[in-house]
């Protein structure tokens, strides 16, 4: 056991929670400052302020502790990213009993993992809340999608190793668009990240929302988390041009933000041969064509372009803010499916099966068909420029079975969970965690699922599952079964 | 590719197409006028005309065909060439199969589709049905619905025999990966002998399922043997409309669940199993012929498996009672597990998988979604492609944890080469596409619930026959819209055939069915 858990794996974890530790003192400090002029919610001040402290103060001890780490393996990265996100959920979940807005530990660790994986899912009494308490809940989606993109732009490359070339399935090309220098890379996509935040908050003011109310929402858009101030969320404001400042605030958000910052330096040419942006804003169009049609009213009204345009938007991107009650017939179900596990772009805050993997399936199926007509041919696949190597192409299969083994795994367990849930509603508020969306769609008879402890659970291991894109944890588990294995077959050596 | 020569003719014009299709309708010719002389001695109603002029038409068309056309000796060479033949001869019997239920009025002409639907539907061994009352027709043309099935199993057996592994995409290329002493080179050479040993044990499984039926009390000779095609097959049409529910027997339903089970097994290993292998019959008559078959292994496993978690999922939340909830799972299960989709649905509803709980109607949906064993005559994506995604998916996670080491995939002891994975990883992702492609014609063009479309789609890919939501086990598949039954047709063709076949009928029909006058 000690030579598997050896001190760099100790020292590993200790930088990982440390991170997690750190992450949640900002946090809530920040929360508590937010909530300062406001005194009718003395327990929830003191609660966030004791727990920033003491968590800054133990993340300062063991990131000590930890020392400088060298990050190169992808064991050592999927570790990192594992036991980081699990130590933050952990955490946050004792912030929400302490502020006493949340009764059960599932409950809690549902609403933190919600937070953490850019989420748009809660059973909290959002209009309650005090306003530190939704400030807290924006941040950590903004932190949330922070992670993600240093797990796509800074981790993630890492893990390939450079004999087996460019994997497409995994990193997708994002490794390609910053510097080269993971600390210059940081820097440049935080600063876009927090460039595109800004840009939304102004637009959320210009368009008639309030100052607190377009920061909290600016942080869950560019995030793509989709947590609101408003239990109806964006719907409750009954504004037009909101409406549209969040439908393009996502559209942005499930951008690659490697393609703003080629903006800014200039590079057109890379972001016109981009094939995925193309995909995206095809899939775009043709979902907001085909929602517009089947909503049942005047096509060429602006209000109904408006709200196809921002469900869709609110699908692909999946951010998961609502303006209208999320029960479709049949067709607009399977396309609001669709589009919602298709998700946004590689190297954005948005989850998904993401674009790029759907442009290799199209274009594996289409070389199969050129294999078998001329077996002699070769047909070589490019994804913006890159050729996708065979290797990726079975990454992609396996990928592909596995992301929707889960989904199926997950609504069997809602479905247990939840003895009323129909197939259809199982099977989305599955795939909605899975791809951290966050809404499910009902059917007009539906109630939504029941708030259990398996529910909860279910929810956010898919949620986390989805957020990681599957592989970190996947490794983690095996892992930690192989080092279980030897302990136990050691064990059953010495009883012998 | 070899093919047997001895059975084509020399006509005037080549045409490898056109000559296939033409000893195809002939083989059907035999079974069309069995059941016209069940129809005329039955005398349960007069469609023994209709029979009779579908005889006389694939006699005509098929004489015709083998007497005007011929196969140059270069055109049967491109595996290409076979796979495409051979799905054009499969569709030209879907479209003769048609003409009974035209002829004898089971579906007016304007309802053509309907009747496509239903003839593609058996010979694709699939089992959904567009019949509102089946009970209603003779039993002549009930015998043809069910012969039908028992021709498309026939053909499965030649296609996963003698065509798919020479493309290197179907299922005995993975089988022979594993299975002891049947390399695909001996299968290539002797594929026509290999196919004929397979068919004498399909015929006598089918003898032997009739029989076992018909030694029960209340099962005539006529219902035994239309039973036993349709289980041979894996097919799942009834002659009644409750299917099997109709008998509400016990023993009726042992005898079928055995031999759903049986067929989906792999066919070669049953062969190997009674015959022996090579020319000392070694391992004939012995278990470890399956045993040492990690796949059969992870067949009876999931089956077992499955059976005990919907039993207790039935117990525990539906509140059935023992006894029946056990009865009734191990019916279903074994029935969708070997992608054959018979019911057992009894009075008040009892059997009836789509009033059980969510739960286990995803657990089911996911069973038609992998179906039974390579070369078997089951459906679905196969268990062995399952089993190689699955140690793909492991053999990924451990090269992240020591990433020069070198992980071979092993199907026992046997090691499967990289293109058989990246076969089977395709195959899956394909199959999935389709079952979406499937979903979203059917609901966004048909309009149709899309739990139905969903479980439709994954059924008609997988061969299954019974759906989910309006198309259950004691409804059909009128409940769909036109539209949303045309799609389901195609899957079942592009799930019969293995997705490649289809694809290579539509890319290369052109040369294929060029007719060539002979200089």
């Amino acid at each position: 056991m000690l030579t598997r858990f050896n001190s760099e794996s100790i020292k590993t974890s200790c930088f990982a929670v440390g991170i997690s530790f750190g992450l949640i003192g900002f946090i809530t400090l920040i929360s508590a400052v937010g909530n300062f002029p406001d005194s009718s919610n003395s327990r929830t001040q003191l609660s966030l302020i004791l727990s920033g402290l003491l968590t800054s103060l133990i993340s300062a001890g063991l990131l000590k502790l930890a020392g400088k780490q060298e990050i190169t393996r992808a064991s050592k990265i999927f570790s990192l990213a594992v036991t980081s996100i699990l130590s933050f959920i952990a955490l946050s979940s004792i912030v929400y009993l302490l502020t006493g807005f949340v009764e059960t530990l599932d409950a809690a660790i549902w609403e933190s993992a919600a937070g953490i994986t850019t989420t748009a899912i809660s059973n909290i009494e959002i209009e309650k809340l005090p306003s530190s308490m939704h400030i807290y809940r924006s941040v950590s989606q903004w932190v949330g999608g922070l992670g993600v993109l240093c797990l796509v732009f800074v981790a993630m490359p890492l893990t390939v190793r450079k004999e087996d070339g460019r994997d497409l399935t995994s990193e997708g090309y994002a490794s390609q668009i910053f510097s080269r220098d993971p600390k210059k890379k940081v820097k440049e996509f935080s600063i876009v990240y927090m460039g595109l935040t800004v840009i939304i908050f102004v637009a959320y003011i210009s368009a008639g929302m309030g100052t607190f109310d377009s920061i909290c929402h600016s942080l869950t858009t560019a995030s793509t988390g989709g947590f609101s101030t408003k239990s109806a969320s964006i719907g409750s404001y009954g504004s037009g041009s909101i409406e549209w400042v969040a439908t393009f605030g996502m559209i942005f958000g499930g951008l690659n933000l490697g393609l703003f910052w080629w903006a800014w330096k200039k590079k057109f040419s890379k972001i016109k041969e981009n094939t995925e942006l193309r995909a995206y804003f095809f899939i775009l169009l043709i979902s907001i064509l085909a929602f517009g049609l089947m909503l049942d009213r005047d096509f060429f009204d602006l209000e109904t372009i408006r709200t196809a345009a921002f469900i869709t938007a609110s699908l692909l991107s999946t951010t998961g803010f609502t303006t209208v009650s999320w029960e479709f017939s049949s067709a607009m179900t399977t396309i609001a499916l669709l589009v919602m596990a298709t998700g946004a772009m590689t190297g954005s805050t948005g989850g998904g099966y993401r674009v790029h993997r759907v442009i290799m399936l199209f274009w594996y199926l289409r070389r199969e068909s050129t294999i078998m007509h001329k077996p002699s041919a070769i047909r070589v696949m490019k994804l913006s420029g890159n050729k996708v190597l065979d290797r990726s192409l079975e990454k992609l299969h396996g990928y592909t079975a596995i992301f929707i083994l889960l989904v199926a795994v997950g609504a069997f367990l809602l479905s247990l969970s939840s003895q009323h849930l129909t197939l259809q509603e199982s099977i989305s508020f599955s795939l909605s965690a899975m791809v951290t969306n966050g809404p499910g769609l009902l059917e007009s008879t539906g109630v939504g699922i029941d708030h259990n402890v398996v529910s909860h659970l279910t929810l956010s291991a898919l949620m986390v599952l989805g957020r990681l894109s599957i592989l970190p944890v996947a490794y983690v588990v095996l892992f930690a079964s192989t080092a279980l294995k030897g302990v136990f077959l050691r064990t059953t050596e010495e009883v012998e | 590719m070899r093919l047997s020569r001895a059975i084509f003719t020399e006509g005037v014009y080549e045409s490898a197409t056109l000559n296939v299709i033409g000893v195809a309708l002939l083989f059907l010719s035999p079974g069309l006028l069995v059941c016209t002389l069940v129809e005329w001695g039955s005398g349960s109603s007069h469609q023994e005309m209709a029979l009779l002029g579908t005889t006389c038409l694939t006699l005509v068309i098929g004489m015709s065909l083998r007497t005007i056309t011929s196969i140059a000796d270069d055109s049967m060479e491109k595996p290409k060439a076979v796979f495409s033949v051979v799905a054009w001869s499969w569709v030209s019997c879907a479209l003769v199969g048609v003409m009974p239920y035209l002829l004898g009025d089971v579906f007016a002409w304007s309802h053509f589709g309907n009747a496509l639907f239903e003839s593609i539907s058996g010979f694709s061994c699939t089992g959904s049905t567009v019949l509102e009352d089946i009970e209603s027709n003779g039993r002549g043309i009930l015998l043809w619905r069910q012969m039908t099935q028992w021709y498309g199993g026939m053909g499965m057996i030649v296609l996963g025999v003698t065509v798919l592994p020479n493309l290197g995409v179907g299922g005995l290329k993975l089988m022979a990966a594993e299975a002891p002493g049947h390399k695909s080179d001996k299968l290539k050479a002797k594929s026509i002998d290999t196919a004929k040993s397979l068919w004498v044990i399909y015929f006598g499984i089918t003898a032997v399922i009739t029989f076992a039926l018909w030694i029960l009390p209340n099962i005539s000779f006529y219902d035994a043997i239309a039973h036993g095609f349709s289980t041979v097959a894996t097919g799942g049409f009834s002659t009644y409309n409750a299917s099997i529910g109709h008998f509400n027997s016990y023993l009726a339903e042992l005898v079928i669940v055995v031999g759903m089970f049986i067929c989906a097994m792999n066919f070669n290993l049953q062969f190997i199993f009674l015959r022996g292998q090579g020319e000392n019959k070694a391992n004939r008559g012995k278990i470890k012929v399956f045993t040492d078959s990690s796949e059969w292994k992870l067949y009876v496993k999931i089956t077992l498996l499955t059976v005990f978690g919907v039993f207790l999922l039935n117990w525990l939340l539906d509140s059935a009672p023992v006894g029946i909830a056990f009865r009734d799972s191990l019916f279903n299960v074994v029935a969708l597990a070997s992608s054959t989709g018979f019911g057992n649905v009894r009075p008040n509803g009892i059997g009836d998988f789509v009033l059980w709980g969510t739960a286990t109607q995803l657990v089911l949906l996911f069973l038609m979604a992998v179906g039974g064993t390579v070369g078997s005559t089951s459906g679905g994506m196969k268990v062995l492609r399952m089993q190689i995604g699955l140690k793909a998916l492991r053999r990924e996670l451990k090269k992240l944890q020591h990433g020069k080491l070198v992980f071979p995939i092993k199907l026992g002891k046997t090691p499967v080469e990289d293109s058989i994975v990246a076969s089977a990883l395709g195959f899956i992702s394909l199959f999935i596409s389709f079952v979406i492609g499937g979903t979203l014609v059917a609901t966004v063009c048909g309009g149709d619930d899309f739990v139905s479309s969903l479980s439709g789609a994954i059924s008609a890919m997988s061969n299954m026959g019974p759906a989910l939501g309006d198309a259950g086990p004691t409804s059909n598949f009128l409940e769909f819209s036109r539209t949303g039954r045309a799609a389901l047709a195609v899957l079942m063709v592009v799930g019969r055939l293995e997705i490649y076949a289809v694809i290579l009928m539509f890319i290369a029909p052109a040369d294929r069915l060029k007719i060539r006058k002979q200089t």
